[in-house]
């Protein structure tokens, strides 16, 4: 899911920015960032952000910030949401100067928890002001975390909503997809942050580096403009002389793209192409003709390429889908409050009527907005691979964003007896 | 054509393995002298997966056939598909040179040469490149420029085009068998061969040949291939939609498919049970409205992506022949009119020619593709004698896939 904040607008386009910071917070944030500082190609400037000090001193990120050392004394803020935000408050002037400067702030950080909840919104809201777009990427916890942690998150979301020029949400459940069941724990939870960590690379490169055919912030803003739902991200990369293939058949595979399903819905695509001098343009028509047979017909797909020195022979394919519910953003326009959220006691029946458009619950019906949808699809395109039978083994023959190997009378909903 | 000649044909097919020997005798006719099947292990929606496995079948299939023909072959004309076959049309155009008017032998191949500069994916080659018709100054509809006076040539030419590493791997299992491949041929183009004369093709039909894993289609118009292209949904996507639809085992809905579904339109509203007859399978009836309603909703959209895939509705009116059906699946009962109602034209179910040898490969659509591949043998090995040395030279299938 990603959502927009609706009151960004840009009227020039965009070039290329020069200076991307990846600023991770909390618990999670942290985690994203140690993958990022393993990996080749990924972007310099981290900074880790924590009321934690041990948490701090441990992160491989370049800079380091602890933040609330008042509210928090050095320890983490014990899943306490007012006590994360008043950390970051106290962190203010800190936490501007970072940003200052900076073009680009990618923002990751799991929602749910203390710091991530609380200080999320607070810090997104000081880098806008320090004059820099501000992206976030976070995760939702887990259904099993409980309903109360649920709202929190959604409610940080709002909030968070209101100072990004977008939010790629995940859920932590989808992410963990990816894993056996029996898997341990810690290998699931590496999934989650693995994922994050490669939607926020791809966001960097799609940002950061320099296009050959440019798709930058200018295009990720129009392709979200009023985006009022969900979206959905991949990415894949190879090399070899198949990568073409490999790299789109890896991405398609992203369990946020439900198997390239998504992608099938009516909206906006955007795909974006990294690698170095000897991408081709064979290779580029090869992506998209693949691609293009999952798209449905109400699809638009706007693709750009960028040239990555560092490469080294690989080719990586992000794909950032948008589908539009239908239902209005419903994102509060009052900003740059820093009181708490209306209180729990007044959403009370929020889940109840949550999903009306122009319900004045406002974050709330954005939230359960989504997430009904979600739902919704799920039931009515049950379990695919089931549903392939005999073909559950071959690439799927996809035809205007229809798998035809699912049988026929399921996608018509045809009723037997 | 003083000496008789020997043509293989070879399908290798998502269901099964044909093949077929014919001789042309020195009459000119020919005549099928051998015939061999053998269930398809090892290939899926029509393409290679398994060259160990298919090799094995293709061995059963042809030693059938020659034992049959008591003759043993060395080459074969062997049949592609699968959804990687793309196809297109395009027109090249070339001016006559300033010192005569007349059109000669080099500036047609010139404009061939033009018409066949275009652009398809790296990785994929040629396959067919089929003249369509000429225009000479403009004019429409030439169909031999040789010695017409112009000083201008165009040609229209139809161009299939497919992964070159899937049709090599075609290549690859017959290679495996010890036989050479003298020719490939799009499934479509040999099923066309087999079950259409010239006037069908001159008043202009739709051949739809499905198989088992792949429903192959062409287009003709005015006595040329206009359209063409494969569709990787074929008559096993009838059995896993009825497998799970009705759950059933796949071989009690394969059955229940040949057997008992019927998907002319209206056949959805049946009344009635269909009992499954097998001591060791428990599981009772099956509603008839329930088996032709998942058989129908399948065949259907088939139709439907194939009308939609060629546009037919801009060219129904081109199409005087209607639809002709052919391939195993084609032997669905009621097949006929659910295409009629799709396409809006008539439609019928159509086997191969009757050609002399034996009568039952004549009597069933299965067998179109594989002698669609003699025929189509046979046709080339005719044009090859009839035209010059020089055109020999450039023989198409040569130069259109290497290293043959």
């Amino acid at each position: 899911m990603i959502t927009v904040g609706t009151n960004e607008r840009f009227s020039t386009p965009l070039a290329a920015v020069s200076s991307v910071k990846v600023v991770g917070l909390g618990n999670a944030g942290l985690a994203v960032l140690a993958r990022l500082a393993g990996e080749p190609g990924a972007p310099a400037d981290l900074v880790a952000v924590h009321t934690d000090a041990k948490a701090v001193a441990a992160s491989p990120a370049a800079r380091k910030m602890q933040i609330g050392h008042g509210v928090a004394k050095g320890l983490g803020s014990g899943g306490d949401v007012a006590r994360g935000r008043a950390s970051a408050s106290e962190s203010l002037t800190d936490l501007r100067a970072e940003c200052k400067g900076v073009e680009v702030v990618l923002l990751c950080a799991g929602l749910g928890g203390g710091t991530g909840s609380g200080a999320a919104p607070v810090v997104a809201e000081q880098a806008k002001k320090s004059g820099a777009l501000v992206i976030a990427a976070v995760t939702l916890p887990f259904a099993a975390e409980g309903s109360r942690k649920r709202e929190l998150a959604e409610e940080s979301l709002a909030r968070l909503g209101r100072h990004c020029l977008a939010v790629l949400c995940f859920e932590n459940d989808r992410m963990v997809e990816v894993v056996r069941a029996e898997a341990p724990v810690a290998e699931a939870l590496g999934a989650a942050a693995g994922v994050l960590s490669l939607a926020v690379r791809a966001v960097a490169q799609m940002v950061g580096l320099p296009a050959v055919m440019p798709v930058g912030l200018d295009e990720l803003l129009q392709m979200f403009a009023g985006a009022d739902a969900r979206a959905h991200f991949g990415y894949g990369s190879a090399s070899g002389p198949d990568r073409a293939r490999l790299a789109v058949a890896q991405a398609l595979r992203s369990p946020l793209l439900e198997e390239g399903k998504l992608l099938s819905e009516p909206g906006r695509v955007l795909v974006h192409l990294t690698g170095d001098d000897s991408l081709t343009l064979s290779e580029l028509q090869s992506v998209l003709r693949r691609l293009s047979d999952h798209l449905g017909p109400a699809t638009l797909m706007h693709f750009g390429v960028a040239n990555d020195p560092a490469a080294g022979g690989n080719l990586g394919v992000t794909i950032l889908g948008c589908t539009h519910s239908g239902v209005p953003s419903l994102v509060p326009e009052d900003e740059d409050d820093l009181e708490l959220p209306a209180e729990p006691a007044a959403e009370a029946d929020g889940p109840a009527e949550g999903d009306k458009p122009g319900d004045s619950g406002g974050k709330r019906g954005k939230g359960k907005g989504k997430k009904n949808e979600a739902g919704q699809t799920q039931e009515e395109l049950p379990l695919d691979q089931a549903m392939r039978g005999r073909f559950k083994d071959l690439d799927p023959t996809m035809v205007d964003g229809q798998d035809l190997d699912i049988p026929a009378f399921i996608r018509m909903r045809i009723r037997l007896k | 054509m003083a000496r008789s000649h020997l043509h293989v044909g070879l399908e290798i097919g998502t269901s099964k393995v044909a093949a077929v020997i014919a001789e042309t005798r020195s009459d000119g006719l020919l005549r099928i002298i051998g015939t061999g099947e053998a269930l398809s292990r090892g290939v899926r929606k029509g393409e290679i997966v398994d060259i160990g496995k298919i090799t094995l079948c293709l061995n059963e299939a042809v030693s059938e056939a020659e034992e049959k023909a008591d003759r043993e072959i060395g080459g074969v004309v062997a049949s592609v598909t699968g959804a990687h076959l793309e196809s297109l049309n395009n027109r090249g155009g070339i001016p006559i040179p300033d010192d005569r008017d007349e059109i000669e032998e080099e500036d047609i191949q010139e404009v061939e040469q033009s018409a066949l500069d275009v652009s398809i994916p790296a990785g994929n080659v040629f396959l067919h490149t089929i003249n369509q018709h000429y225009y000479v100054d403009g004019q429409e509809g030439v169909s031999s420029p040789l010695g017409m006076i112009g000083r201008k040539l165009e040609a229209e030419f139809h161009i299939v085009h497919g992964t070159k590493t899937r049709i090599q791997n075609s290549l690859r299992c017959i290679r495996e068998a010890n036989l050479k491949v003298t020719n490939v041929v799009m499934s479509a183009v040999a099923s066309a061969h087999a079950v259409l004369d010239q006037s069908d093709r001159e008043s202009g039909v739709l051949v739809i040949d499905i198989g088992g894993g792949t429903t192959d289609f062409i287009l003709f118009r005015e006595g040329s291939v206009r359209q063409s292209g494969v569709l990787a949904v074929g008559g096993d996507h009838v059995t896993n939609d009825i497998s799970i639809g009705l759950r059933v085992p796949t071989k009690w809905a394969d059955k229940l498919k040949i057997e008992e579904a019927d998907v002319v339109p209206g056949a959805t509203a049946a009344r009635g049970t269909v009992r499954i007859e097998d001591p060791t399978y428990a599981g009772g009836e099956i509603e008839r409205s329930s088996l032709n309603k998942v058989a129908e909703a399948r065949v259907r959209e088939v139709f439907v992506l194939v009308k939609r895939r060629i546009n037919f509705d801009r060219q129904a009116q081109f199409v005087g022949g209607g639809v002709v059906l052919t391939g195993g699946t084609a032997e669905l009962k009621g097949i006929a009119p659910l295409a009629a109602d799709v396409f809006g034209v008539p439609a019928r179910v159509a086997s191969p020619r009757p050609l002399m040898g034996p009568t039952a490969i004549f009597e069933s659509p299965r067998w179109s593709t594989a002698v669609g591949l003699v025929l189509y043998a046979q046709a080339a090995q005719e044009a090859l004698e009839e035209i010059s040395v020089f055109d020999r030279l450039r023989s198409k299938i040569g130069r259109i896939i290497p290293g043959l």
